[in-house]
């Protein structure tokens, strides 16, 4: 198993309480001392969407692994936006990182985003909206389920923000069809990281 | 009506150099003169589309005189299809003849008798296939106008990542027919043109990797039938891969059902590009041809921007 797919696993518990604990022995594993900015927004919007605030005793730990070491590696300035906006809401204290990288964020980093309340900007045109559709549509149909998924959480997100709702109809149907189409192949596959972006997914729509 | 793009001047160019190739009597017998009605209903209907724009129909009607003169001004249908009712590509053929004044009224008596026997109603036609032939049958005067069949899979408004080549081909040319290539895009139910007009787009960039060029120009016919600029990637593609004598390559194994005596190199090759290079010259020619009739009311689609 790869610490990637350990680590969804860890994110992916059902229990609240399972999926803490999990997080915690996942990052005990010697090879996984170290946490990515990616996987630190990830542990943030896990402990965001439980309803009970989350103790020092598992976030430090987290945060520690993410951020205790010389170099942070490379992350765009729109996840050092997620990770404080997140972290000043579930921990109650903020966490600045250095200035991140700048030009066209993914739809990994996007998904993220929009799923913290983020992204889109409220200038965000039916032109990048569209884009995400047939982002994901390619995706979809080159078996690249997880980026897929991705571009379709921040569709979501972009439908909820549009005031052209009757135009939305052909979009909302894809949504559904593809939520639908990716929660049986996650079943079909056990993907953790499938099942993980379908959560971030499913909170999106729920706007 | 715009100039020709270099690359679709040069694609033009190549349709009158190969011209020759595209005659049914390159069939040794008249199974294979039948097979090879194939590729020269493909000419003709290409020759057709471009001949929308003036200058252009002046240019290849030597091609269509041509034609006429390989079918012996029609009696070679009538011998053919006498032995087989193979009429779909027969029928188009003779429709786009009929279109471009090119008539002969034993043919027409004998398509109509033809059209009037029980056969018809049991062609077992794919649904694009039954599109295309009752599209053609209204052409010659001999039916009504087209309509999507049950079981289509344009019909279906699939979820758009299923599209693949098998599926491509069938919602191209039932767009294609319904629309009359363009000039009638109504005739599309407005959500259907909505669904067209959104996922287009998504389906080109599906087929560049890996490529088909062939699929690719077919999408991009259809997008101009449904008043959607194709992609610019698409075009860009089709120029790129242009050989130097105007041909654009086709998918491997293409044409390979159709016969080539001796297996001659040339022959072979003609066969496998023939199709991508008529269908990239529409493609790269598409604002000659695909200029509608009719005026659209604002669509979903274009509420958005598509």
């Amino acid at each position: 198993m790869t610490p990637e797919v350990a680590w969804c696993i860890a994110l992916g518990q059902q229990d609240q309480r399972d999926s803490r604990l999990a997080i915690a022995d996942y990052i005990r594993r010697d090879h996984c001392t170290e946490l990515s900015v990616g996987q630190l927004i990830d542990a943030l919007l896990l402990w965001y969407f439980d309803a009970n605030p989350v103790s020092l005793e598992v976030a430090v730990p987290v945060v520690v692994a993410a951020l205790d070491r010389p170099t942070l590696g490379s992350y765009h300035r729109l996840e050092q936006q997620t990770v404080f906006h997140l972290s000043e809401r579930v921990l109650g204290w903020a966490i600045t990182l250095p200035e991140g990288e700048s030009g066209m964020a993914d739809y990994r980093v996007l998904s993220r985003a929009t799923v913290a309340g983020l992204y889109p900007p409220a200038t965000s045109t039916n032109e990048a909206l569209v884009s995400a559709a047939r982002a994901a549509c390619v995706m979809l149909h080159s078996c690249f389920y997880v980026q897929a998924a991705q571009a379709l959480t921040v569709l979501c997100g972009q439908i909820h923000l549009s005031g052209e709702q009757s135009a939305m109809n052909l979009l909302v149907q894809f949504v559904d069809q593809s939520y639908a189409h990716l929660t049986a192949l996650a079943v079909a596959h056990g993907s953790a990281q499938l099942s993980w972006e379908l959560r971030l997914m499913s909170e999106s729509r729920r706007g | 009506m715009s100039k020709l793009s270099d690359a679709a001047e040069k694609g033009v160019g190549w349709i009158e150099h190969y011209r020759d190739e595209f005659s049914p009597r390159r069939g040794r017998d008249p199974y294979e003169q039948t097979m090879l009605l194939k590729p020269c209903a493909e000419l003709m209907l290409t020759v057709t589309l471009l001949g929308r724009d003036l200058s252009l129909r002046r240019r290849l009607r030597p091609i269509i005189s041509w034609a006429w003169n390989e079918i012996d001004r029609g009696s070679l249908i009538i011998d053919l299809t006498s032995a087989k009712v193979e009429l779909v590509e027969a029928v188009g053929l003779c429709a786009d003849f009929a279109q471009n004044g090119y008539r002969n009224d034993r043919l027409r008596a004998w398509l109509a008798h033809l059209v009037a026997t029980r056969v018809i109603q049991g062609l077992e036609l794919t649904p694009w296939r039954y599109v295309a032939f009752r599209y053609n049958l209204q052409r010659l005067g001999l039916g009504g106008s087209p309509s999507l069949p049950t079981g289509s899979w344009l019909g279906a408004r699939p979820e758009p990542w299923t599209i693949s080549v098998t599926s491509a081909y069938p919602l191209t040319h039932e767009v294609f027919y319904l629309t009359d290539f363009g000039r009638s895009p109504l005739n599309l139910a407005a959500d259907l043109r909505d669904y067209l007009q959104l996922w287009l787009p998504a389906w080109q960039q599906c087929f560049q990797e890996p490529e088909n060029l062939d699929v690719l120009a077919e999408l991009a016919m259809t997008a101009a039938c449904v008043r959607t600029d194709p992609e610019q990637a698409t075009l860009q593609l089709l120029e790129e891969r242009q050989f130097d004598n105007g041909s654009i390559p086709g998918p491997p194994g293409a044409g390979r059902v159709l016969p080539s005596p001796r297996e001659d190199p040339e022959r072979r090759r003609f066969l496998t590009h023939y199709h991508a290079t008529l269908v990239g010259v529409l493609a790269l020619a598409y604002r000659q041809w695909s200029t509608a009739c009719e005026s659209e009311p604002p669509s979903a689609a274009k509420r958005l921007n598509l």
